[in-house]
């Protein structure tokens, strides 16, 4: 007995056991990062953050900072009236969105060459995480100027802390991103349709066009003339790879390029879109589906986004009125453009008719008066609710690049020919209407203009053409106004003063619109804290020793 | 302290009373002895050992000429007595013959010695015993206490041990104790000399202290370790653990963290160390350690906004509280670095009962409890609803609501009082069964109990049963094996509470507070809820259902070996698993049944763990003065943890709840989780003594974990600690006053565990993307990277103690003054957006506790009546030193997000100078009584109006930001403290315990939408806060004016909701009566008692009670008091019986 028990204890003793971790129901970068299919699932999770944490809540701070959407709802009217300051969350969310881009894509950029998997589809996955890496920081340099530069996935060796470079150094890596992923990307054409809505080699090629556009206004405004000749000339020559690739088109018409039924045919003239679908899983906030329609259309207009069982919107801004007047007067005197993007006029959710500024009530109506225009770009009737709709982002349009192209011409050659030919191409398509009845307006541009002249033209027509895409206030702070400052700095401090501060007032009897022309809360004199975002305190500078300056005007 | 000073005074009177006998006795000795002198001339020599009298008279007779001469009346020649002469002159023979006898002698002439009842003793009714006290080794035991049982008689034994005690009966009981022997009953019979040998004592239950491993002599002990024994506690409400040691140990300070029956308690031994880690201690049952969270007995694991708010249940709900022997608990370093990764927040060591070698003993008791809600908070009636309404909107220049008539109708119809239709006066039913016996190889227990408690809020309910089982059998001489077993089941029909989001129909309790007079709380019917109501809480309590059942079972099977005398070979090996289920369903008319069209919630948990313990034992004294008690061992254990969760809504009929998910129309993607980690130690210990006087004890432990990075896994906890009996030394003069006198002084360091199982590994999260356009699909994403760098988060602990045995041993006095610093904080620190990710896991900062505790429990009186007062206090300073790179870190942040309130941001803040858990927020300046004064102050963007709150400009820039933000407020005591007292007489027991924790602040949230006045949260108010709201210039400085529009107190959480939550509570009072029963009844014992819990409060406080932590164990997120069921006033009675 005792000699069984002396065994059976010295037996226990020796028991000794492994403290390895083993984690079952967690994946690792281990088990999560082995075949073609965990790399595409890695790929297509960085698109998802794209969605969701960038242009999904987070849009706003470079949606509502310039002078053409203003907010009237607590919590983002700071945007539009530019009272925004570090402590923002939704500044903060958009960095923390746009940096989570990049360390996917340098997640999987650091990983891929470890594993053994197809190795055609391992250059594209490169050149696609490229891309993305390139898009983020196209993005963040244009929203926060410099900014940290991460080109490998943040681990616990590296310091979690690094400083802002310059915008030169951040655009010299945009740069050498878009190169590398114009070399493997799919052509549009090729591109299978389960990737549908990923990066493309014309992406690629319309990116570096914008990206060279943006540097070279950068280096003219801070009067490095020679050096933005030569980033002009990149761009233009980017623009015409796009154009002579023969993968992209216009739109025929304006109306089907936003008519969310046919969202996938407008892919002819987008480079690169964020995509937004109705998510029957999810509700609002935390869908994947879009809110640009919810946040843009008035509360009593049905069956256009999806709030309530009338499907109506749930407004968070509305079209400054100076805006509305301009863009649909003059050369825009009834062009479609400013029809079908500015909501003026509807049967409301009380079978009524509504009418905004600059409309009048028809004589002997009642017509119920609202004040300042809605934006009527984003319309989706069956959007499940107002954050929950179909709508996609489009990041990139061929529009651009032909617009831009003009642009660049201006600016290398002057108001040359090829100038005028690319920039009449967009009226030409404005013309084409909804389709079904051709219009005499947007007339061509007339000739003989300055070069000052024609980037003027160049703003306007960029200014109706992309209202509502976010693409305004970086236009605004990227051109060169004629009196050399940016274009922000001359639209506030020069062009708004020439109308009547305040919003417009009807006048029932006199059916006319008194009062004034804007909403002057949101229009106030220039400063130079407009042109960037602050850097947010509680996602960065409060965590980031090392993170450097503010941007000025912020403290 | 008057009382102990007046103790003190009728002890010294006593002990004068003593010298004056002595002194007399002396004398009169001294007198007899001198008279003798004169006569006796022959010499006797006799050595006569406990020989009857009447026997050595009649040898003297024989060796000498001397004759004796006396009546068999009054001399009883058959008591015995030692004599031992030589040489020895008559008198002297007869003096020390006599010694203590009542008798005299005389010498009449030469030869004739008349022996005679002495003429003093005549008129004395008082007998007298006296003798000698040795020890096993027959040397003389000075100091040692001799009283007669039943009476107030008692002496001590002098420096040669010997006494004599004055007793009332020839047929006295005498009790001879001393420290270091056992105490020794003898009857005298009718003998007036009684020598006594003592035995030192071998380790008994009452000198014993149980330590991590083992047990150590307390005279022993050097380390902080506090004892608890737990017995008599049928008669109190208790039902966990926890609840019986609040407020009765020195250092360690629990709040109840909701009243609800199952809720758990907040533990803090000696102050907060963690940041983001659990505060809870290592719970050690039986030499086990089991494991607790909550979420095993109410798992949690969907996301939804109802699960994740809600206080945590109690883990500790599993063992019984009546199967407990005694509780230590392990406070400094020095004891529980035997733990080390694990105890750095204290460990609890609870040892259950066992069988004792005797008759089989069956007891059964059972107690019945009346619970009740102990306050009311006013809300207004309809009229005054109405009146503030109407002020509302006229203050807002507005046409008011109600007319004069509209009010008297509505007054008359809907006059509701939400909390009385929320609260019930609730039963409970306690009973205990329990069987133990044995035989000098074989000793068993079994015990069963069965309790159901009712709670206060309607159709709440918990219920729970458990068996346990204990056996302990000799198989050879040298070896031992035992076994316990426990299994418990219990129901925990749980209403619905919140201690976050706020929401009324997340939580009864806000339901009850914010509902207001003139909402109908019922349907058509008068029966059903009114669904109309949003959010209705009726509909929560008569609808909802939120039940967790949940099965322990802890198993623990130990084999003990003897190899040579003094080393024991000790294998413990068990398992311990709890598995549970949490049903809940939120109907229509709940806030997020009306989302979801009616939501089920289901979760499942199922965790165990095994544990092998290999320990080598050494304990014995060598060579009379040096006793070494060491252990070594090798321990491994290793912790699975599974769970399910998922959500069902869409339900075309409520009709089944809960019971049939198919009748639901979606259901999100279930979670499920499956987590194992394991800890290898090594562990040793010496504890070595020296002649009782200076002890010395080393311990370490290394231990290595799964969850840290390879390279990172281990770490040694090291200790040692030193200990001086001061009273043992030769110097120390013995004495009554001081008897015990030990100083005690230890190092150590302990670990906290709570590092997230994956912690050292990347994590990849999976994430919803859109792909092909409109397809939706799962993606990855990295969530988190491993930190190759994590290591435990280590608290070194320094503590100097002293103890003392005062006053006869009456009183005994211990003193303890701490510092511990927690070094390497396991921080989730927040990261840089820049970085990609949110945070990470790491170690940085840290804190600092340093306290003082004092316990004193003195035997006040001991007569027919005693009374014993057992005290503690405890003063503990927390303080964050450093956070590494984070200048702060925030708590929880949803407190009100749900709803119309929308505060949404977080109370509690660690800062770098200020106590974990500081509330963080702005100060007020009282009320703007006009617009010259708001013109004269810092600009406030809310542009406020006279009657609004004045906000403080703390950073003097002018205006009022986010950056006047400051710390408003400490959750923690200053001190806390706790007295019993108990008193018997005959066959009664009373017994109250008063507790206190002074000086804490507790963050009122109940009040952000109650006291807001702003018609806008469509809510009640409370009564206070509108019968003294501001009304123009000068009529109010702290509430505000009614408003009907504008943000709830401006989205600010102010210094207005910070309240002292000090608190004195009487929180039992027990009267017990142990029924006379003759002897030849079936019953042998039976006991009636009545108490009464938490029967007052002394506390200035506006909510219900301000002893609350909704938010449980963390220390970050301590003192708020939101939408939680407050503690309960019970009365309870029952009887206790020993068959």
């Amino acid at each position: 007995m005792k000699k069984y028990l002396i065994i059976v204890f010295s037996l226990l003793l020796g028991l000794s056991c492994s403290v390895k971790e083993v984690i079952y129901d967690t994946l690792t970068s281990d088990n999560s990062f082995q075949n073609q299919t965990d790399v595409v699932a890695f790929v297509n999770g960085t698109y998802s953050t794209l969605n969701i944490e960038c242009y999904k809540n987070n849009y706003l701070p470079f949606f509502l900072t310039a002078d053409d959407i203003y907010s009237f709802q607590p919590g983002t009217q700071i945007f539009s009236n530019k009272s925004h300051d570090a402590t923002n969350a939704t500044t903060g969310s958009l960095w923390r969105g746009f940096f989570k881009v990049v360390n996917q894509a340098n997640f999987v950029l650091d990983k891929i060459d470890g594993i053994d998997i197809d190795s055609a589809f391992k250059v594209r996955t490169k050149c696609e995480m490229k891309f993305l890496r390139a898009f983020a920081y196209f993005n963040l340099v244009r929203i926060w100027g410099p900014v940290p530069l991460r080109t490998t996935a943040t681990n616990s060796n590296k310091s979690y802390y690094f400083p802002r470079v310059s915008i030169d150094s951040v655009y010299s890596q945009i740069f050498v991103d878009l190169l590398e992923a114009k070399k493997s990307l799919y052509n549009k054409i090729a591109q299978p349709s389960t990737e549908f809505n990923h990066a493309t080699k014309g992406a690629a090629f319309g990116y570096l066009a914008k990206a060279y556009q943006a540097y070279g206004n950068y280096l003219d405004i801070n009067e490095n003339t020679q050096m933005a000749l030569q980033q002009y000339q990149l761009s233009e020559d980017y623009c015409d790879s796009v154009l002579l690739s023969g993968q992209y088109s216009l739109a025929s018409n304006v109306k089907d390029l936003f008519d969310v039924a046919k969202e996938r045919d407008a892919y002819s003239e987008v480079l690169f879109g964020i995509a937004f679908t109705r998510d029957a899983q999810v509700a609002s906030a935390g869908s994947l589906g879009s809110q640009f329609a919810g946040f843009s259309l008035p509360g009593n207009m049905p069956n256009v986004a999806g709030a309530g069982v009338n499907k109506t919107g749930v407004a968070q801004y509305r079209m400054q009125p100076w805006f509305v007047e301009k863009y649909t007067s003059g050369d825009f005197l009834n062009d479609f453009r400013g029809e079908r993007f500015f909501a003026t006029n509807w049967t409301n959710t009380s079978k009524g008719k509504s009418i905004t500024f600059p409309l009048v009530r028809s004589v002997g109506g009642n017509e119920t008066v609202e004040t300042a225009p809605y934006l009527l770009k984003y319309i989706d009737g069956q959007a499940l609710d107002s954050r929950n709709g179909e709508n996609d982002f489009f990041a990139l349009r061929l529009a651009d690049i032909i617009l831009t192209k003009a642009e660049m011409e201006n600016e290398i050659n002057g108001a040359s020919n090829v100038a005028y030919t690319e920039f009449n191409k967009i009226r030409t398509r404005a013309r084409a209407a909804d389709g079904i009845t051709s219009r005499t307006s947007p007339l061509p541009l007339k000739a003989g203009l300055s070069k000052e002249a024609f980037r003027l033209a160049i703003v306007d027509e960029r200014a109706l053409e992309f209202v509502g895409e976010g693409l305004r206030w970086f236009d605004l702070c990227r051109m060169k106004s004629p009196n050399g400052t940016t274009m922000l700095e001359y639209q506030l401090n020069t062009v708004i003063p020439t109308y009547t501060p305040g919003l417009p007032i009807y006048n029932n009897s006199s059916r006319s619109w008194g009062g004034g022309r804007t909403d002057s809360l949101s229009l106030p004199p220039f400063q130079i804290k407009f042109l960037l975002m602050p850097i947010p305190l509680n996602a960065e500078i409060s965590l980031n020793p090392n993170i450097g300056s503010q941007n000025p005007g912020y403290n | 302290m008057e009382k102990i000073q007046f103790l003190t005074k009728l002890l010294f009177v006593r002990n004068k009373t003593l010298l004056v006998m002595k002194i007399f006795t002396f004398l009169f000795l001294l007198a007899m002895q001198v008279s003798a002198k004169n006569y006796g001339q022959e010499t006797i020599t006799i050595n006569s050992d406990l020989a009857p009298i009447g026997k050595i008279l009649k040898d003297i007779e024989k060796q000498t000429k001397y004759h004796f001469y006396f009546s068999n009346d009054e001399v009883n020649v058959a008591t015995k007595v030692s004599l031992v002469v030589n040489d020895a002159s008559i008198s002297k023979v007869m003096d020390i013959l006599l010694f203590n006898l009542p008798l005299e002698w005389k010498l009449l002439d030469d030869k004739m010695v008349v022996i005679s009842t002495k003429k003093n003793y005549a008129i004395n009714i008082d007998e007298f015993i006296s003798g000698i006290v040795l020890d096993d080794r027959g040397l003389p035991i000075e100091g040692a206490t001799i009283s007669e049982k039943g009476t107030e008689n008692k002496t001590v034994t002098n420096k040669n041990g010997e006494y004599k005690l004055k007793v009332k009966d020839a047929k006295a009981i005498l009790i001879i104790s001393h420290i270091g022997y056992n105490d020794q009953i003898i009857y005298s019979k009718n003998q007036k000399v009684l020598n006594i040998t003592l035995n030192p004592t071998t380790q008994t239950l009452d000198d014993v202290v149980v330590i991590g491993y083992g047990t150590v002599k307390k005279s022993d002990l050097t380390g902080s370790v506090a004892k608890l024994k737990v017995e008599g506690n049928e008669d109190k409400p208790i039902t966990t653990v926890d609840q019986f040691l609040q407020g009765r140990v020195a250092g360690v300070q629990l709040t109840q963290n909701s009243g609800a029956p199952g809720s758990g308690m907040s533990f803090l031994i000696r102050g907060a160390s963690s940041v983001s880690g659990s505060n809870q201690p290592l719970f050690v049952v039986d030499g086990y350690p089991v494991e607790t969270s909550d979420q095993n007995l109410s798992p949690r694991t969907s996301a939804d906004f109802l699960s994740s708010s809600v206080p945590s249940t109690n883990p500790l709900a599993a063992i019984n509280p009546n199967d407990i022997e005694s509780i230590e608990i392990l406070k400094d370093a020095s004891s529980t670095a035997i733990y080390g990764s694990r105890g750095a927040n204290g460990v609890v060591m609870i040892t259950t009962k066992k069988g004792k070698s005797k008759k089989d003993q069956i007891s059964y008791s059972i107690r019945g409890d009346y619970s009740k809600l102990p306050k009311k908070i006013e809300v207004l009636r309809t009229p005054d609803y109405i009146d503030y309404i109407n002020e509302a909107r006229i203050n807002g220049g507005l046409n008011p609501t109600y007319t004069a008539r509209q009010k008297d109708s509505l007054s008359s119809v809907s006059n509701y009082f939400w909390q009385d239709l929320v609260y019930q006066p609730a039963l409970s039913l306690d009973n205990q069964l329990s069987i133990s016996g044995g035989e000098e190889k074989t000793k068993y227990t079994l015990s069963a109990n069965y309790r159901k408690v009712q709670g206060i809020v309607k159709n709440s309910e918990f219920s729970t049963g458990s068996v346990r089982m204990s056996l302990e059998r000799q198989v050879l001489k040298a070896l031992k094996l035992s076994g316990q077993f426990t299994a418990n089941l219990n129901v925990n029909k749980a209403a619905q509470q919140s201690n976050g989001n706020g929401e009324p129909s997340g939580s009864v309790i806000t339901g009850a507070l914010n509902f207001t007079p003139l909402t109908d709380p019922y349907a058509a019917n008068d029966i059903d809820p009114n669904l109309n109501a949003s959010g209705n809480p009726l509909t929560l309590i008569s609808k909802g259902k939120n039940v967790s059942r949940a099965q322990f079972f802890l198993l623990n099977l130990k084999a003990e070996y003897k190899i040579i005398d003094g080393l024991t070979f000790l294998l413990n090996a068990g398992g311990n698993s709890t598995t549970s289920v949490r049903n809940v369903f939120l109907p229509r008319g709940t806030y997020q049944g009306t989302v979801s069209n009616g939501l089920a919630v289901r979760s499942e948990s199922e965790n165990y763990n095994y544990l092998i313990e290999n320990t080598l034992n050494y304990n014995k004294t060598l060579c009379k003065k040096h006793r070494v008690n060491a252990i070594a061992g090798y321990t491994f254990q290793q912790f699975t943890g599974k769970s399910l969760g998922f959500q069902v809504s869409n339900f075309t009929t409520e009709a089944l709840n809960y019971n049939n998910l198919s009748l639901g129309g979606a259901s999100t993607i279930p979670t499920s989780t499956y987590q194992v980690s394991g800890l290898s130690s090594y562990l040793g210990r010496i504890n070595y003594t020296y002649d009782n006087r200076y002890l010395i004890t080393l311990t370490g432990r290394a231990d290595g974990s799964t969850r840290l990075a390879a390279g990172k896994k281990w770490a040694f906890f090291p200790a040692i600690a030193t200990g001086w009996n001061l009273h043992n030394e030769h110097f120390f003069p013995k004495n009554d006053w001081v008897s015990e006198l030990k100083l005690r002084a230890s190092w150590g360091q302990s670990g906290n565990q709570s590092i997230g199982v994956g912690s050292s590994l990347d994590r990849i999260s999976y994430i919803r993307t859109i792909v092909n356009g409109s397809n939706i699909a799962t993606a990855f994403s990295p969530s988190s990277f491993g930190n190759e760098n994590l290591k435990w988060e280590i608290t070194s602990n320094i503590n100097l103690g002293i103890d003392a045995t005062l006053m006869n041993k009456r009183v005994t006095f211990s003193a303890e003054i701490y510092r511990r610093l927690t070094k390497d904080l396991l921080i989730v620190i927040a990261l840089p957006g820049s970085t990609g990710y949110n945070s990470i896991a790491t170690n940085a900062g840290s804190v600092e506790n340093k306290g003082l505790e004092f316990t004193l429990n003195a035997k006040v009186l001991n007569k027919k009546l005693t009374w014993n007062i057992s005290s503690n206090i405890s003063f503990n300073r927390n303080k964050v030193l450093s956070l590494g790179n984070n200048a702060q870190i925030f708590g929880a942040g949803g407190y009100w997000s749900v709803g119309s309130v929308g505060l949404n941001q977080p109370l509690n803040i660690a800062m770098t100078g200020y106590p974990i858990g500081s509330f963080y927020g702005y100060k007020r300046e009282g009320i703007y009584q006009n617009n010259t004064e708001i013109v004269k102050s810092p600009i406030d963007p809310i542009k406020p109006q006279p009657g609004d709150i004045k906000y403080k400009d703390v950073n003097s820039d002018g205006k009022i930001t986010t950056d006047d933000r400051t710390v408003i407020g400490n959750p923690f005591p200053k001190y806390t403290f706790g007295i019993t007292n108990d008193f018997s007489y005959k066959g009664f027991t009373f017994s109250f315990f008063i507790m206190g924790n002074i000086g804490q602040d507790v963050a009122n949230m109940n009040r952000f939408p109650l006291d807001a006045l702003i018609t806008t949260t469509g809510y009640n108010i409370r009564k206070e806060a509108w019968d003294n709201r501001w009304r123009g210039e000068g009529t109010s400085n702290y509430y505000p004016a009614p408003r009907a529009t504008g943000v709830i107190f401006s989205n600010r959480f102010s210094d207005f909701f910070i309240e002292d939550g000090s608190f004195v509570r009487l929180k039992n009072l027990t009267l017990a009566y142990q029924v006379p029963l003759k002897k030849s009844l079936f019953v042998k014992n039976a006991k009636v008692f009545v108490s009464a819990t938490n029967l007052f409060t002394l506390a200035n406080y506006k909510g219900y009670d301000p002893e609350v932590s909704s938010q449980g164990n963390s220390a970050l997120n301590a003192g708020v008091d939101i939408g939680v069921i407050p503690q309960y006033k019970t009365y309870s009675a029952g009887v206790n019986l020993i068959f």
